[in-house]
């Protein structure tokens, strides 16, 4: 195996081994914590002992008999930052992916209609897109998450209705120049339904396109689905999440007790750039034209 | 009956710096198993032909007349029964053969999914199957059909882009410009190819193209196109031998042959600006043999010896 070249290889495999680690967080991080994250109550051989509050990293504190150690220290409530940190992973990555899924399903069928059928839809749909384009994204999610309260899907929701434009907009450009695609043209008149020329011919030529945009739009997703926490929408307390946690650490933050949102804020920081550094590198590395160049 | 008519065809396209006239007042018909070429400069309205015919002009495009194929008229046919003509009863060769077929699907899938949409093909086995004897028959491996587009050759792929115009055993093909993508040597076998088809299918072509040595080669008849209008139209050895129409003249005079002791003569002048097409006879500006007449008057397609032309001159 040789050892990889250049900025884009070595982005690649970075991004990956960031996204992988935070997959494996998502996937079990909450079982190895345990009830850390939501409480400041150990128990041991069936008595309950309170964790004092406001612990510096590494912090050691023996309790019945063990010696448990505090890497990150605790928060303003005596509960474990690394547990909260490592658990999580599996609120925001949860929303990240189903607001992605939504947000790419939908900006692709409608995509796919506008720039086929045209004509009136078309330009409905592109107005609504563009109006949507235009405002802040983050505003308007949380104009939605607002509306649709608190929960996993209904987060996703607000911020799937964010990204739809992007992917509307890209796959409407696609379809509008594959539709006069000579190969379009030839299955026209060999007589193929608009059904088959949509889903056959069209969508297969669109989803490289499709593809590329999901790890940055994931990205994207992420920090959204932080902004929306840290202003305290569409989560209930005490779920673990590192855009809360880093609204309640900024509190205490001047005070001298910075881990409480300094780590949070550090694992938005990594998980956004794992994904980053996957979409950019990858879409480096599979343009031939970008290669040379 | 004739296979095909097209009456009094008119094609005009709606640009933002104004109309341009592609087609005026077009008449012409086929005969069944007969290849009838169409030769024009580029601009002359022959690809436009062909698009009126199949009904795949933009929608800036307006279309008055009737195209009459085995009597039903193409123009008036709502989309789901003109879905069900395209492929089955007409399809089409296009250009560049690079691009006409999809890349992202293997040349058998495009056989497959044309036979089934027509239901010429109860399954995908048998679909293939049929494909694969027909493409053997054209040159092309059986093998390829597991093929993508992008693994064939220029040559092989227009053999399957001919393939999947016949495969459906349509009465008439249209052939638009199917060799100018290709180099000379592919250029001859794809020539070749069509002959035999034409032999062995005895399916009606209608061959457009520039090349008038082509025309000579393939067509039983020809039709001269000029600025949207027919210049001249008959049996392609007379028309080859014996020019009437200046312009036909002038196209044979301007290919050139090896061996020949002709001088090879360009065309002067360009081809007139159709959004303003000149008037009386349109070639007159850059005809040799111009007269006052000529620019005044429009000729009219007259009758001389089994052929039609359109010139003061020769009519």
């Amino acid at each position: 195996m040789r050892l990889p070249k250049g900025f884009a290889e070595w982005g690649l495999v970075l991004g990956t081994a960031l996204v992988t680690a935070f997959a494996l967080l998502a996937l079990v991080g909450e079982f190895l914590v345990g009830r850390l994250a939501v409480s400041n109550i150990i128990h041991v051989d069936g008595k309950a002992y309170e964790v004092p509050p406001l612990l510096p990293p590494g912090s050691k504190l023996a309790i019945g008999g063990r010696e448990y150690v505090f890497i990150m220290g605790t928060d303003q409530l005596g509960r474990d930052v690394f547990a909260r940190v490592v658990s999580g992973a599996r609120f925001v990555l949860t929303v990240a992916f189903l607001s992605t899924a939504i947000s790419a399903v939908l900006g692709t069928v409608l995509g796919l209609l506008s720039g086929y059928i045209g004509g009136f839809l078309d330009r409905a749909l592109s107005l609504v897109m563009d109006s949507m384009y235009a405002f802040p994204g983050l505003i308007l999610a949380i104009a939605v998450a607002a509306l649709l309260g608190v929960g996993v899907l209904n987060i996703s929701l607000a911020i799937a209705i964010v990204y739809i434009p992007s992917y509307y907009r890209m796959v409407r450009g696609v379809v509008l120049s594959l539709k006069s695609a000579p190969f379009v043209e030839a299955a026209v008149v060999a007589g193929a339904s608009s059904l088959s020329i949509v889903t056959r011919h069209i969508l297969p030529n669109v989803i490289p396109q499709i593809v590329a945009l999901l790890p940055v739009s994931f990205a994207d997703a992420i920090i959204t689905e932080a902004g929306l926490t840290f202003l305290g929408l569409g989560i209930e307390p005490p779920t673990p999440d590192w855009g809360f946690d880093l609204n309640k650490g900024r509190q205490f933050f001047l005070a001298g007790y910075w881990w409480i949102g300094a780590f949070p804020g550090l694992m938005i920081i990594l998980s956004v750039l794992g994904f980053l550094l996957v979409g950019e590198s990858l879409n480096e590395l599979l343009n031939p034209r970008k290669v040379e160049a | 009956m004739s296979l095909l008519r097209v009456q009094d065809l008119w094609v005009k396209y709606h640009t933002r710096h104004g109309v341009v006239e592609a087609l005026s007042g077009l008449n012409l018909s086929m005969e069944e198993g007969e290849v009838l070429g169409v030769v024009g400069e580029s601009g002359s309205g022959k690809s436009t032909l062909g698009f009126a015919i199949i009904r795949l002009l933009p929608r800036s495009a307006e279309v008055k007349g009737s195209v009459l194929l085995n009597g039903k008229n193409l123009a008036l046919l709502p989309e789901e029964e003109l879905r069900r003509i395209r492929g089955r009863e007409v399809s089409m060769v296009f250009q560049d053969p690079y691009s006409s077929l999809n890349p992202v699907m293997r040349i058998g899938d495009h056989f497959v999914e044309l036979m089934m949409e027509h239901g010429a093909s109860k399954s995908r086995e048998e679909a293939l199957e049929a494909a694969g004897e027909l493409l053997e028959r054209l040159g092309v491996p059986r093998e390829r059909l597991n093929d993508y587009p992008h693994q064939l050759s220029g040559g092989q792929r227009q053999r399957v882009a001919i393939g999947l115009a016949l495969i459906l055993k349509p009465k008439l093909v249209i052939a638009d410009e199917i060799t100018t993508a290709l180099d000379a040597l592919v250029e001859r076998q794809i020539i070749d190819l069509v002959k035999e088809v034409k032999r062995e299918y005895k399916t009606s072509m209608l061959f457009i193209t520039h090349n008038m040595g082509l025309v000579a080669e393939v067509a039983d008849r020809v039709a001269v196109l000029y600025a949207g209008k027919l210049a001249e139209m008959g049996g392609v050895r007379e028309v080859v031998s014996n020019p009437l129409h200046p312009y036909t003249e002038a196209l044979l005079r301007s290919v050139p042959r090896i061996g020949g002791s002709k001088e090879v003569k360009p065309i002067p002048g360009e081809p007139p600006d159709m959004r303003n097409p000149p008037p009386g006879c349109r070639f007159h500006p850059r005809c040799p043999l111009a007269t006052e007449k000529c620019k005044l008057e429009e000729p009219s397609l007259v009758e001389k010896g089994g052929r039609l032309v359109a010139c003061h001159l020769r009519g």
